[in-house]
């Protein structure tokens, strides 16, 4: 019999030229910033937890496919950033192997158990974080500040527990006490409008989930600067919650995804036991992106109301 | 008829005999059961109040009260329980107290459901010997004059909270200085 | 023979909590200590065995229509006679297991069996399946406590094991890590199972 070489597939058979690998790339560039911003204010310590994560990440989703044998997909650079995203959302100090079970929990019970890129509900790096939080709580909320090396509170539960505030160019630039990632919030909203520029990421979530901090931080009678600022909330907005797996698919779902993560981290920090909610309010909203997405179904043209 | 005759009398003596069973399991052990919660609450009692070797139950206006005593009937002092609410549902405490100079004597936790290996080392001498001594004069607010355990803020509250507010009752039925 | 069968049957086959995965309520909240384990599947098996005996022996008496009350009523006996007597001769045990003894009552093993194998059987086969799926219920909640508590406590039936280096897991002995430690247990499990069934003709 002849081979024949051609493929069918179903339309569209229009191709941008973009690729999985392109954007994840394109990604790690702009998480470059906030890790340099860690590097500088936290010193080697920082650099060697962000390669030793990603490097366990990788090699997770490697010797996971392997064993499942499928084919190994590290390549494509998502496992890479997961890992530093990861390694941006911990304290400086934390134990190397505590960093390396994150993101083996992270891959494994995060994405790969799932069925790997594109299957899985919640974003990987968070559900690594989130595990650190509840199985090693005490060296997880053990920040060192960047000033005198000592360890301190962030600014957040420095406000939730004694109600300090602090200054907001030191929030700006990333002179506070944080993970290692969060400090400047500068350099993370200028890797955001890169990605935003590229047009990897839709500007309606950063701008829905910050504007809704904003207003419901200023109803409560709190500094909606401050809370902008401070914590984990550019990081999770510019790069986790933009996430394009986990997240809904319309313009419209997307301003409500926003909307409840930025109602659920205020809530969270006002009320909640924690002092910041960033992590839990994407996950909880990634929960709710499957519902969103099916009732916000976009229109087809010249679609007529069903009876 | 016949049918449904049947059921009821088959569902009846299953009842029947099912009820026996338990009426006779609940004498028999129920003394024991009895018996062992007085021990509980006489061991905690008596390690709240060093010295003491027995235990009186009294009810003053709305708290019971247990008066330890030792060999010879001297008050060694008092006991009362204080509940607060914790991260994960109710603390009982028993505290020890000695009203003649107005200090906590010890405390014991006797029940809560704290976050294993947070909220639960409240449980834990390192964090219940530091109540040894404290006048009912002091505040008891945490992070001052109260050591909290790090990352539990709310237990440790919560622990400090109850023992006050019960403190607070008996020092009014107990004034400071006064007799026992 | 027969018997023999029946009673292997629980312990690897069809083990309720890893095969079947019914019963898991309990499983899943009170294994933070290996000795919680096995003191609740011991409690389960007795109460199933009992229960499956009585139900097997009256299984020619309850008319059909009212077999379900029956049955509860029976178990609720039993589960009632335990939670008394560990009450008063293990009241440290039941300090901990106290709130999850009554539930035996409405745990899906113990009615599953009656109704699914008791009620059609003798006694003897009634048994040594009551027997089987007990203790299969029993290893299986004790391997994930033990494994629960190790991770989480550093010890293993109360004993230290870990040095003083040790880090506790806390999320281990948390209710996460009861979905995570028994959801890569049935997933190890499941890869024995296809490698060794492969060979035979089963199903």
């Amino acid at each position: 019999m002849d081979e024949y070489r051609l493929i069918t597939t179903s339309s569209p058979h229009l191709h941008s030229g973009e690729s999985i690998s392109r954007i994840m790339f394109s990604v790690a560039i702009a998480l470059l910033l906030p890790t340099f911003a860690g590097i500088y204010f936290f010193g080697f310590r920082a650099l060697s937890l962000v390669i030793i994560t990603s490097l366990a990440a990788v090699l997770t989703e490697a010797i996971f496919q392997k064993l499942r044998n499928k084919p190994i997909t590290i390549a494509d650079g998502s496992a890479l950033v997961t890992g530093m995203l990861l390694a941006l959302n911990l304290p400086p100090g934390l134990p190397y192997w505590m960093a390396v079970v994150g993101a083996v929990v992270a891959i494994s019970l995060g994405k790969q158990i799932y069925g790997g890129l594109g299957a899985n509900p919640f974003n990987p790096a968070l559900i690594g974080r989130v595990f650190l939080m509840i199985t090693f709580t005490t060296p997880m909320t053990t920040w060192i500040n960047p000033i005198d090396g000592m360890t301190g509170a962030t600014p957040l539960s420095l406000m939730k527990m004694e109600g300090i505030s602090t200054d907001y160019t030191k929030l700006l630039l990333g002179n506070s006490g944080g993970s290692l990632g969060e400090t400047s919030a500068l350099l993370i909203i200028i890797g955001g409008l890169y990605l935003i520029y590229k047009g990897y990421v839709d500007w309606t979530i950063p701008a829905s989930y910050l504007g809704s901090v904003a207003l419901f931080v200023a109803i409560l009678g709190q500094d909606p600067v401050f809370h902008l600022l401070s914590g984990g909330l550019m990081l999770g907005a510019f790069f986790m919650a933009t996430d394009m797996v986990t997240t809904p698919l319309s313009k419209f779902g997307k301003v409500i995804f926003g909307i409840g993560a930025g109602v659920f981290t205020v809530l969270i920090r006002v009320y909640g036991g924690y002092p910041e909610g960033v992590s839990f309010s994407i996950l909880l909203m990634n929960a709710f992106t499957p519902l969103i997405n099916r009732f916000t179904v976009p229109k087809i043209y010249g679609e007529v109301k069903a009876r | 008829m016949n049918q449904y005759a049947r059921m009821i009398i088959v569902l009846m003596i299953i009842s029947i005999a099912s009820g026996a069973v338990l009426a006779l399991s609940y004498e028999i052990t129920n003394p024991t059961i009895q018996e062992q919660a007085r021990q509980k609450l006489e061991q905690s009692v008596l390690t709240v109040i060093p010295g003491a070797t027995k235990m009186e139950e009294i009810q003053k206006e709305d708290m019971i009260v247990y008066i330890g005593l030792d060999d010879e009937g001297n008050k060694k002092g008092i006991s009362f329980e204080a509940t607060g609410s914790g991260f994960n549902g109710p603390i009982e405490i028993m505290v020890g107290y000695n009203p003649i100079e107005g200090n906590l004597l010890a405390i014991e936790i006797l029940s809560m459901s704290e976050t294993p290996g947070l909220g639960a080392k409240i449980k834990e001498e390192a964090f219940t010997s530091q109540f040894k001594g404290k006048s009912s004069e002091e505040e008891f607010a945490v992070k001052e004059d109260v050591q909290a355990i790090s990352g539990a803020t709310i237990s440790s509250t919560a622990v400090a909270n109850a023992i006050k507010t019960s403190l607070d009752k008996i020092v009014k039925i107990y004034p400071v200085g006064g007799d026992l | 023979m027969q018997i023999i069968k029946d009673f292997v049957n629980g312990l690897w086959n069809e083990n309720p909590i890893f095969r079947m995965v019914i019963g898991i309520c309990s499983a899943l909240a009170v294994t933070t200590a290996a000795n919680n384990g096995i003191a609740m599947g011991l409690a389960l098996t007795f109460v199933l065995t009992c229960s499956s005996i009585l139900v097997s022996l009256l299984r020619n008496v309850i008319p059909s229509k009212v077999r379900i009350p029956c049955y509860i009523i029976v178990v609720a006996t039993f589960t009632t006679v335990v939670d008394l007597f560990m009450k008063a001769y293990f009241p440290a045990l039941y300090e901990v297991l106290g709130i999850f003894i009554p539930l035996i009552v409405v745990n899906c093993i113990v009615l599953a069996r009656a109704e699914a194998f008791a009620s059609k059987v003798g006694v003897a086969r009634a048994t040594a399946d009551a027997l089987g799926m007990g203790l299969g219920y029993t290893w299986a909640i004790t391997l994930i406590s033990m494994i629960r508590e190790l991770l989480g406590a550093g010890t293993l039936f109360g004993y230290q094991v870990m040095g003083d280096g040790f880090t506790p897991w806390i999320s281990a002995i948390l209710p996460p890590g009861a979905f995570i430690v028994m959801g890569i247990l049935v997933g190890l499990i499941n890869m024995i199972n296809r490698k060794t069934v492969k060979d035979t003709d089963c199903h």
